[in-house]
């Protein structure tokens, strides 16, 4: 079903013909012979190689998009100055990564697929990138997957949930450390009940697409198994922002838990519109992903409202303190994960460089894969082989009030972290078995 | 249409470089599909490689993205430049056209041309349906029936089809297969014809951009053209003519919507995907700004347009400073042009020759 | 039963008061004055960051951030921000009038559609450069926010209750501007026939600036009612432009009777969907605006100029 021709060896003359064309175009055949097993953008040409970001800095996921720019920078400045996790980890020597030195290359995603894949176009065939991270939403996230493959550019997917990603659409070019909703439902239901109460009905809204689809869906089978029943469940058009109607429903179906699957400017009128029509004291409100870009607009309505998040700022491993650290010294305000993942997302990558002793991508993705770490401040984790998904604990959270948000300078506090061993799946199971990677290209 | 044509001109004992063989020549269709020919034969070079661009250069894919743009403009052109009517709506056919091509590369067969054929084919009866409809209408209800038609279809698409277009998501299993079986679009191009074209998919999408250009040029030199122009000079006159109004308008919308879904076909081809943002209306404004500010009624107004459209989009929002701005920036040149220039950038160039040319008279009488 | 269909027209009118005050002077613009101003939209966006920054103090992204302010507003709270914006909003349209719509009034309808949408699009970058690309949300005091209990309907949002009120009163005011002053009588002459009333002596421009304005002060009460509901961002004002032009000529272009009848008939269209065919949703009122313009040619009622 994938495209498996390449572009990436086209791409390579094209570079050698691009630099012979400054000389002039006479004389050039000389220059198409194979001296070495070049890929996509590798082997890098002079003393530095380019990383690059692709991520929101308009549209409706900006609100976090904009820390990732911060993240990224930083990421970079440390691999060629060294501080932070450069610093702990025994592989990275902060300076630059195989003694070259590491450029960045950043762009707009807008949240827009069509200016994600034309962004990381010119950052591939411009910038000759050795690989990309940047959070954009699953969709895009899932399409910019066959463009890592195609061009053999690796890809670290940041911030997408979707299970589609490390489940059909997964490729052997891009990884994810991000849990999935899959992970996410299991540790909703991991830590819920004990919480809230057995037997509980349930009300899922959910977004018309990958994103909420698998969300809902995540949350479905995993609910049900730990003995909730879902008692209604309504889809909204992405781009709708009027939630009154669904909520109308929720509310009439007497659930005791009302499970939103949305983000964003969505989220924050959901959230608005929910405490509007004084959901909150009839039922729970529960919601899948809570990442700061949905939170900071809807910070006076998510009291007492529970979910996930990736990984959060109180948490008191070394890793975690001393991102924190860094991060707050640098700008002056506590990281959410959107920026954590970019940070962890680059780092991850130049170790694996590190480690297979070259940027020959083939050679650092089976570095990559089934690769056993505990230094990203999310505890135990596993890079599986077999889908490409880190599986990591999953921190079940509840929304702050507005004063304990001002004491903390955080949104959420933690409830519980569900374990590793519960959130995981076997390489059959769930998303996982839809998995064709495709080829490491060598 | 040939070379010969114009050599063959070029005999005919006038000396061969003052204006006025210039004017006689340069609105001839041979002169224009020579022009264009070299255009295409250059400009993947000059885009992306050449030494003098390699600073502020665009990039192979991007110099692809803007030949088929161009082809969109072209045909959009026909529309507004010609009869005077503006549509809202064309991101149906160029969105219409991509997933009709890109499913058909999935359930029938991966051959561009007939891929391209697809596309062709569902962008014309979509016309046929859209145009039917939106017709009925003139002037500023024509431009938001058109709009409110685009927006209904991408509605339909990104919920209630999207087991089809896959939603949101777009859909992601396009196959591009060799062209005839044996030429494989992606397959690079070797030493000198690597530098210039880089690979098969450009000269494939190069053929295209050729043949629109000099089809258009026909359209609007044919007595089709001639009773467009009528149309928006006035409309009630052409019809105390006795001509048929709505059928030449019909034609007009069906033939610049056979373009966009020519140019949404290859735009899958060369993507390998298609999204369901191609159906959403600032598509069709996207194709509007680049018609409009590179000039109305000529073909060449909106290859300019594309070109500098599809470059402020795709090379400049990766400056340092001035990228975040790339949106305000085509959009103040854009106003500025339609309030003070209304014949487009092609027309401010057309004004600075004829300047040139005034002054180089002057010079040569005095 | 009753209940149920109580609460469903409640749902429709609260989708439809935004988009009835926005098309309101949309209407009016371009049935009244002859004028096709996407610039209308652009109101809607200014009054939705000027309530923002009069009511509190948002945090802020863009430009203004970069320039020191960590928040910028004034923080007046909610009443005089419902009483300001909207004369604020005015004075903005009296200058888009004159300095926009004045010159372009002889220039043809797509000159006219193309040079507004392009200085829709400079407000919108404008906005998202000064305040930043992240969404933005208004906070409500107590009194405007919570459910209400309504008797027959069930509990609703006391702030979505009082949108359509406001909304009613509004839209009440303007017909009986437009029935029972001079002012109203002119505009309205002056819409069936320019000419004729130019020739009884009677200057138009000014009343023609005057209406103008009040639809520039409906579109930037809207964006307050608006931004107080969903959360605001640059992208608003392109967001709303496109129904509230459907409503415009699917109620028939200048008619305020047809813009009240068309935008409640959009909220019908939507709340229908929502039971029915939630995927529909969005789809719904794209598909009743071109059934309408397909069976009324001229809107629902008519454009020979503004009816009561």
């Amino acid at each position: 079903m994938r495209n498996e021709n390449t572009d990436s060896s086209r791409r390579d003359i094209l570079r050698k013909t691009g630099a012979v064309g400054t000389a002039g175009i006479v004389g050039m055949a000389g220059c198409l012979g194979d001296e070495d097993p070049d890929l996509g953008n590798y082997p890098p040409e002079g003393d530095t190689v380019t990383f690059g970001l692709n991520a929101p800095q308009s549209g409706i996921l900006a609100p976090d998009g904009v820390v990732q720019f911060d993240a990224f920078e930083m990421a970079l400045d440390h691999l060629n100055e060294g501080g932070g996790w450069v610093d702990m980890w025994d592989d990275l020597s902060g300076d630059g990564v195989l003694e070259y030195e590491v450029e960045g290359t950043t762009a707009d995603s807008a949240g827009d697929g069509e200016a994600s894949r034309e962004n990381v176009q010119r950052m591939i065939e411009q910038d000759n990138i050795q690989m990309w991270t940047g959070g954009v939403s699953s969709g895009v996230a899932e399409t910019l997957q066959e463009v890592a493959q195609q061009e053999r550019v690796p890809y670290m997917v940041n911030l997408s949930t979707s299970n589609l990603i490390t489940g059909e659409h997964a490729t052997r070019y891009s990884f994810r450390t991000a849990a999935p909703t899959y992970m996410l439902g299991a540790g909703v239901a991991d830590v819920l009940p004990d919480e809230l109460g057995d037997d509980l009905d349930f009300y899922q809204i959910y977004l018309d697409y990958s994103f909420g689809i698998t969300g809902r869906e995540s949350m479905l089978e995993n609910l049900e198994e730990a003995g909730w029943t879902e008692v209604g469940a309504q889809s909204i058009p992405e781009g709708e922002t009027d939630y009154s109607a669904h909520l109308s429903s929720a509310m009439d179906s007497d659930a005791d838990v009302v499970i939103l699957s949305t983000f964003g400017d969505a989220l924050t009128n959901a959230l608005s519109q929910a405490s509007d029509r004084g959901l909150k004291d009839e039922m729970e409100i529960v919601v899948t992903t809570m990442s700061n870009f949905s939170l900071e607009p809807a910070s006076e309505h998510i009291e007492g409202v529970y979910g996930t998040t990736d990984w959060n700022a109180e948490r008191d491993d070394e890793y975690s303190q001393a991102f924190v650290e860094e991060y707050e010294d640098r700008f002056d305000e506590t990281p959410g994960f959107a920026a954590k993942l970019v940070y962890e997302n680059v780092l991850l990558y130049a170790e694996a460089v590190e480690r297979a002793d070259t940027f020959n991508p083939p050679e650092v993705i089976r570095e990559l894969e089934d690769y056993e770490y505990d230094h990203t401040g999310v505890g135990d984790a596993h890079m599986r082989e077999c889908d490409h998904q880190a599986h990591r604990m999953v921190p079940v959270v509840r929304g702050l009030s507005e004063e304990e948000q001002e004491e903390t300078g955080l949104y959420v506090e933690l409830v519980e972290e569900a374990p590793q061993d519960v959130t995981t799946y076997g390489c059959d199971e769930g998303p996982a078995a839809d998995v064709d990677l495709g080829d490491h290209g060598d | 249409m040939s070379l010969r044509d114009v050599t063959g001109r070029l005999s005919i004992g006038k000396p061969t470089l003052s204006w006025e063989y210039w004017d006689e020549i340069k609105g001839t269709e041979s002169f224009i599909f020579v022009a264009t020919t070299v255009f295409v034969l250059l400009w993947s070079w000059l885009f992306a490689r050449a030494p003098i661009t390699s600073a502020v250069g665009g990039y192979q894919s991007l110099a692809v993205t803007v030949l088929i743009w161009g082809i969109f403009a072209i045909g959009f052109d026909l529309l507004l430049g010609q009869t005077g009517l503006l549509s809202f709506g064309h991101a149906v056919f160029w969105g219409g056209g991509a997933y009709a091509a890109g499913l058909f590369s999935y359930y029938v067969t991966g051959d561009p041309f007939l891929v391209v054929i697809a596309g062709i084919v569902f962008a014309l009866v979509l016309a046929a349906v859209v145009g039917y409809i939106a017709l009925r209408r003139h002037a500023v209800y024509f431009a938001i029936l058109t709009l409110a038609i685009g927006q209904f279809v991408y509605f339909l698409a990104v919920s209630p089809l999207q087991e089809i277009t896959g939603g949101y998501n777009g859909f992601i299993y396009v196959q591009v297969e060799p062209v005839a079986g044996f030429i494989n679009l992606n397959q690079p191009l070797p030493g000198v014809l690597g530098t210039l074209w880089y690979d098969h998919l450009y000269l494939f999408v190069a053929v295209f951009f050729v043949f629109a250009v000099v089809l258009a040029t026909r359209i609007v030199k044919s007595p089709y053209g001639l009773v467009f122009r009528s149309l928006r000079e006035n409309e009630q006159r052409a019809a105390f003519i006795g001509i048929n109004v709505w059928r030449y308008k019909f034609m007009a919308f069906i033939l610049s919507a056979v373009f966009a879904g020519v140019a949404g076909s290859l735009y899958t081809i060369h993507t390998v995907f298609v999204s369901v943002e191609s159906l959403y209306w600032l598509i069709s404004g996207e194709v509007v700004i680049m018609t409009v500010l590179g000039g109305l009624g000529s073909v060449f107004g909106p290859i300019l347009g594309a070109i500098l459209y599809v470059y402020v989009r795709g090379v400049v929002d990766g400056f340092p400073i001035v990228g975040p701005y790339w949106f305000l920036i085509l959009t103040t040149l854009f106003t500025v042009v339609v309030w003070a220039f209304p014949q487009g950038l092609w027309g401010i160039v057309g004004k600075i020759g004829q300047s040139l040319r005034g002054l180089t008279r002057r010079w040569n009488d005095s | 039963m009753i209940e149920s269909a109580l609460s469903f027209l409640f749902l429709t009118l609260s989708v439809a008061a935004v988009y009835i005050l926005v098309a309101t002077g949309l209407s009016i613009t371009m049935g009244t004055l002859d004028f096709a101003n996407m610039t209308h939209a652009a109101l809607y966006l200014f009054g939705a960051y000027i309530a923002l920054v009069i009511i509190g103090k948002p945090e802020v992204g863009g430009v203004l951030e970069s320039a020191g302010f960590s928040t910028f507003g004034l923080g007046w709270g909610l009443v005089p921000a419902i009483i300001l914006t909207p004369i604020i909003v005015f004075g903005i349209g009296l200058v888009l009038e004159k300095y926009v719509v004045r010159p372009l009034s002889d220039r043809n309808v797509v000159d006219q559609i193309l040079i507004t949408f392009g200085l829709l699009f400079m407000a919108q970058e404008l906005m998202a450069i000064l305040f930043g690309t992240g969404g933005q949300t208004i906070s409500r005091p107590g009194w405007a926010s919570g459910p209400l209990a309504l008797p027959g309907i069930g509990t609703v949002s006391r702030w979505r209750f009082y949108v359509i009120l406001i909304t009613v009163i509004l839209m009440g005011a303007l017909l009986l501007f437009y029935k029972r002053t001079d002012f109203g009588l002119v505009v309205r002459g002056a819409t069936q026939d320019a000419q004729m009333v130019q020739l009884l002596g009677i200057k138009v421009n000014r009343p023609y600036a005057f209406v103008f304005g009040i639809g520039a002060a409906y579109a930037g009460i809207a964006g307050l009612l608006g931004g107080t509901i969903f959360a605001i961002n640059h992208e608003l004002g392109v967001e709303i432009l496109i129904p509230a032009l459907l409503v415009v000529v699917a109620g028939g272009m200048g008619s305020i009777k047809g813009t009240i009848v068309a935008g409640t008939l959009f909220g019908l269209a939507w709340a229908t969907a929502n039971s029915v065919y939630p995927q529909g949703m969005e789809a719904s009122i794209y598909l009743v605006a071109i059934v309408i313009i397909m069976l009324w040619p001229e809107g629902l009622f008519g454009s020979t100029g503004v009816e009561m």
